[in-house]
């Protein structure tokens, strides 16, 4: 029988320290693009095709592009692939995607499972998942 | 590129098609040189009977599946040598019903010209067991140089979905809700757990078919990555659910999460549902290249449309890619 909060695919004894994986979480989503995108420089046309190296950006390279290069970016969440595209759309792409992470990772939730009290019938052993909304404002991550 | 078709023509064009280095010693009873006309060793030859001649091999089909043309797991040396062209033809499915080999494993410098589909497989549903990471849908081999990939219009390259996640139950266990399985046939999650026994989720779709349905009328079965379930014991009943099951079409609709349970399955180009309340339950499977959708455990992330293994490649895209490249 036991009480657990779970944030961001994480599990935590407490709500306190939950909580404060919230604070960390949010300075990753403004920060860490890497969390949730792939973005390579490709060199190339569409007819001659297009150089893909294998050496990924930095999130330090991502949040500071090159206008006179050309990117392919893409998303492990939703697996979606975009190429050839500018700096400024590659930074169109950072925020789409971080929206898609932000949602499948539920980033606005709090989960707190309880399994110490729900014996009714139809959900017997089955663990009360209830939703807490964070102290850290994070709607407008999604 | 094929040779010309009519005018001069020199040996070294020809050993050049073959996919040897130009200005190398050869010969017209090279092996490979009479292999772009099909001569056999000793016969006699004119240069004209090269004329149009490509180191070019169209995929033929093994037997069909539910009706579609398919190879499972090919190995380009199997087909081409040095320098010649892997040609996909349209609506040819290239697939693979393991999550550690690729539909395609490129082992060799060779062009690829995809007009039909290439897909991973897709990751199985979370149970007791954590979701799948879905599996690639080309690999090239580590140190392979001089690959190009066309991926031409209306063609696919898709990675597997990741499996979804289940209820990740805490504490002393009991019934889990199972994940839905990802997009490229990946099996739904088993119901049952601990005490209970399992029920088996729904099987992986075959070719240009949906996911099997979980068991005990859960987890509607996905076109896309199959919808996750739930289970319970109903007041000591032991009515156990399982996932569904991920299908394999080309883009694909996700399968529906069982009503009151699990997370609905991915769509292509879609991460698989989440289910969080009002109890544990099983998340949906992932649509093709994207992440199964998390239950109380996380969901299984998406294979990767093209793995490089670190070497440098070409690609040209008029059709759709779902997944890393």
């Amino acid at each position: 029988m036991t009480i657990q909060y779970r944030y961001a695919n994480t599990f935590y004894d407490t709500e306190n320290d939950a909580q404060d994986s919230v604070i960390d979480f949010k300075a990753r989503l403004d920060n860490n693009p890497t969390d949730w995108m792939t973005v390579k420089e490709i060199i190339g046309s569409q007819e001659s095709g297009w150089q893909m190296n294998p050496i990924t950006l930095t999130d330090e390279q991502i949040n500071n592009l090159d206008d006179t290069k050309v990117y392919m970016a893409y998303s492990p969440v939703t697996g979606e692939n975009y190429m050839p595209l500018t700096a400024s759309e590659v930074t169109v792409k950072v925020t789409e995607f971080r929206r898609a992470y932000a949602n499948w990772i539920e980033a606005d939730k709090i989960i707190k499972y309880d399994d110490t009290a729900n014996n009714d019938a139809e959900n017997y052993q089955q663990p009360l998942a209830i939703v807490i909304t964070p102290n850290q404002d994070m709607t407008g991550y999604l | 590129m094929a040779l010309q078709t009519s005018g001069r023509i020199s040996l070294n064009q020809i050993h050049v098609e073959a996919g040897g280095t130009s200005g190398t010693r050869s010969s017209m009873s090279d092996s490979d040189i009479r292999g772009l006309t099909g001569k056999s060793a000793g016969s006699r030859m004119s240069f004209s009977e090269w004329y149009g001649a490509a180191n070019e091999v169209s995929v033929t089909s093994e037997a069909t599946i539910n009706g579609q043309s398919n190879r499972k797991q090919m190995l380009a040396s199997d087909f081409v040598s040095a320098g010649g062209t892997l040609v996909i033809p349209a609506n040819f499915w290239v697939w693979s019903d393991s999550l550690t080999t690729a539909a395609l494993t490129i082992d060799v410098s060779c062009t690829v010209k995809n007009s039909g589909k290439i897909i991973g497989m897709g990751g199985g549903g979370g149970d007791t067991t954590p979701a799948q990471t879905g599996g690639y849908a080309i690999k090239i081999n580590s140190g392979v140089t001089g690959v190009t990939i066309q991926n031409l219009s209306g063609a696919y390259i898709a990675g597997g979905g990741g499996g979804g996640g289940d209820q990740g139950q805490p504490g002393d266990g009991g019934p889990r809700g199972s994940g839905g399985g990802g997009a490229g046939g990946g099996e739904g999650g088993h119901g049952g757990g601990n005490a209970h026994a399992y029920v088996a989720g729904g099987a992986g779709g075959i070719l240009n078919a949906t996911g099997g349905n979980g068991s005990g009328g859960a987890g509607g079965g996905g076109a896309g990555g199959g919808g996750g379930a739930w289970n319970h014991d109903g007041g000591g009943n032991d009515i156990m659910y399982s996932g569904g099951g991920g299908g394999r079409i080309l883009p694909g609709v996700g399968g529906s999460g069982q009503s009151g349970g699990g997370g609905t399955g991915g769509s292509a180009g879609n991460v698989g549902g989440n289910y969080t309340g009002p109890y544990a339950r099983g998340g949906g499977g992932g649509g093709w290249g994207a992440n199964g959708g998390n239950g109380g455990a996380s969901g299984g992330s998406g294979g990767k449309a093209i793995e490089d293994s670190g070497v440098s490649y070409t690609l040209s895209n008029s059709g759709t890619i779902y997944g890393g490249t």
